[in-house]
């Protein structure tokens, strides 16, 4: 991908905002994106957005906070890979050269789709109570018994997403204390071994970005690095023995590795080159499995990589720097797009607190239930 | 001879809680499930979790679910009849009650309450690989010769979890949460469902064998669920860690 920047980014921090609608989240993750790309919504030629929960016609109702220029409007879906399948879009549309600049919108309300869900039927299908938490537990468990994994592993990964997440003002949950493995392990059970606060929570919240061909940054941005996007890879499942068809998560590990390998391929790097990477931590064990399926370290050394803090901050490659889905929150559709977010902050240089110094190269990971694997590599020239 | 045990869980599906609840606790190597015709055609292994029977005492045969013994099932005995309540008390000669399944097209329902249910899958007559649930084209080659076949009713514990929530929001059938397992058959497909059993009894590498289970009563029939459950013996894979 060779014609595609990043000309601004915008967020309406994630929380439970049951007060508030999709379109006033969404209105103020739009205009600051539009702000912070020096750009008003008369440029934009195009619109991609993503959610998971809101009714058909949300995404073309909810644009109509930004005006109505009668531009092309598409709504995205791909489960926790929402907001990044909405950001591929964008870019392959500018990369195409179709358009020269674009909007990319994810919003979600998780409280509105819960209260709603609760006055509609029961759970009528085995499929129904599987749930990703159980899902990912059955990685957990699995990997414990082939690796000799504990859980305190899980607890370390959570409590540097939590430290993480207490330094980003756009984070779900900031604790006011540091997070110990202790309390990690402690929190409720939700499905053994995976505790409440190792997994992400209920959330609300919208992101956004502008996408734009690299000419139009450097006329408009003249004095701001260049950030682009130089691959964007997704995709979904290859067929491989040991393939569960059933329950709302799947998700070969293969898939990871596939998608990421072609991704690095594109970008021309490999793992070692990259300064920060964000990733699908919707549970721990995630973030664990793929310090090693996207090649940050060797096939069973994740364990022996935690102990030592390799992905922390200050350690080899910080992961999950700005809280990850456990700490900044997953309301779903704009859960990608907080990643880009984060990303463009640190490429910048403007992280704040958890600033990775001189970050230049970063990796954007996420899954979608059904599934799907998205990755994206952005670099500041 | 000694003392012959019993579970006393009157029905499956209806909560154990509610049952006597005397447990003996005994690890029994034969357990004979009682039909209700009073014979005994199921087989298997698992704790015993009912209360002690005096030889010489009589069990309404509807009620109980299984016998056991320490040792070898005495063929052909009759079931002593016993004194504790019991939550059900339909006539032994009442025809058993219709079972529908929860999901169409998921697994099969013998008439036989004795028998497992098998679960209902595809064999790709090109490249033999085999499936479930079942599917028209094949996965693997794309084959549309494709062929249905019965799957299980036993495997291998790949995985698990325990969910701490209620079972289908139905505090009564697993108030503490429940089991959920993935599950290599031998015929290749790994599965994924909801465990039977207590989360002690999950193990990574056991032997595990589908069964139905009463998920709700309505007024004509029963809706059952299939689940896995832990058996002992054979195709137990050593611990790793």
């Amino acid at each position: 991908m060779n014609n595609v920047a990043i000309l601004g980014v915008g967020m309406h921090r994630f929380g439970l905002w049951a007060d508030r609608s999709n379109a006033a989240m969404a209105r103020e993750a739009g205009l600051e994106a539009l702000r912070d790309a020096g750009i008003s919504f008369a440029d934009v030629q195009a619109a991609y957005v993503g959610h998971i929960w809101a009714p058909v016609t949300a995404a073309v109702r909810v644009m109509k906070e930004f005006g109505l220029t009668g531009i092309p409007i598409q709504r995205i879906e791909n489960a926790s890979a929402t907001g990044s399948a909405a950001f591929r879009e964008a870019c392959l549309a500018v990369e195409s050269g179709r358009y020269e600049i674009v909007m990319v919108l994810g919003f979600d309300s998780m409280t509105r789709m819960l209260k709603q869900a609760a006055r509609g039927p029961k759970p009528e299908g085995v499929e129904d109570i599987i749930l990703p938490s159980a899902f990912f537990a059955m990685w957990a468990t699995r990997r414990m018994h082939e690796r000799g994994t504990r859980p305190e592993h899980l607890a370390r990964i959570a409590v540097k997403n939590w430290n993480n997440g207490a330094l980003n003002p756009n984070s779900q949950r900031q604790a006011d204390s540091a997070i110990t493995v202790e309390k990690v392990l402690a929190s409720r059970m939700v499905a053994w071994p995976l505790t409440t606060m190792m997994s992400c929570p209920v959330g609300d919240g919208a992101a956004a970005a502008i996408i734009a061909r690299p000419e139009i940054a450097r006329r408009l941005q003249p004095g701001r690095p260049l950030l682009r996007v130089v691959a964007s890879e997704l995709q979904s499942e290859r067929y491989a023995p040991g393939h569960v068809f059933q329950g709302p998560v799947v998700g070969p590990a293969q898939m990871t590795r596939d998608a990421a390998q072609v991704a690095y391929d594109e970008a021309g790097i490999g793992p070692e080159d990259l300064d920060i990477v964000q990733v699908h931590d919707a549970f721990a064990i995630e973030e664990l499995e793929y310090y090693e399926l996207l090649g940050f370290c060797g096939e069973g050394e994740a364990e022996k990589a935690i102990e030592e803090g390799w992905f922390e901050p200050g350690g080899r490659t910080p992961f999950s720097t700005d809280g990850g889905l456990i700490a900044r929150g997953h309301p779903g559709g704009p859960t990608g797009l907080a990643q880009i977010w984060e990303t463009v902050h640190q490429l910048r240089g403007t992280a704040g607190k958890r600033q990775v110094p001189n970050a230049r190269a970063a990796l954007c990971h996420m899954m979608g239930g059904g599934s799907v694997c998205a990755a994206h590599v952005l670099v500041r020239d | 001879m000694s003392n012959f045990h019993a579970t006393l869980e009157p029905e499956r599906g209806v909560p154990a809680a509610r049952s006597p609840g005397r447990r003996c606790g005994a690890r029994t190597t034969d357990v004979a499930r009682a039909q209700r015709s009073g014979r005994h055609g199921y087989s298997g292994s698992r704790r015993c979790s009912g209360s002690r029977i005096g030889i010489g005492e009589t069990i309404e045969t509807s009620t109980v679910l299984a016998v056991c013994r320490e040792g070898s099932w005495p063929g052909g005995l009759r079931l002593p009849q016993h004194r504790v309540p019991v939550y059900t008390t339909r006539d032994v000669a009442q025809e058993p009650r219709k079972r529908i399944p929860l999901a169409a097209g998921e697994f099969t329902v013998p008439d036989d309450p004795g028998q497992p249910p098998r679960l209902l899958g595809t064999r790709c007559e090109r490249c033999g690989e085999q499936f479930y649930p079942r599917r028209v084209v094949c996965a693997k080659c794309l084959s549309e010769q494709t062929a249905d076949v019965e799957l299980g009713p036993r495997g291998i514990l790949y995985s698990f979890t325990f969910v701490e929530m209620p079972f289908f929001g139905a505090p009564d059938t697993a108030p503490a949460g429940y089991g959920v397992g993935q599950i290599d058959l031998p015929e290749g497909p790994r599965v994924q469902f909801p465990l039977a059993g207590a989360r002690e009894e999950f193990r990574v590498g056991r032997a595990v064998e589908l069964e139905l289970d009463t998920l709700r009563k309505e007024t004509e029939h029963d809706v059952v669920i299939a689940r896995f459950r832990p058996v002992g013996g054979e195709g137990n894979e050593p611990d790793a860690s």
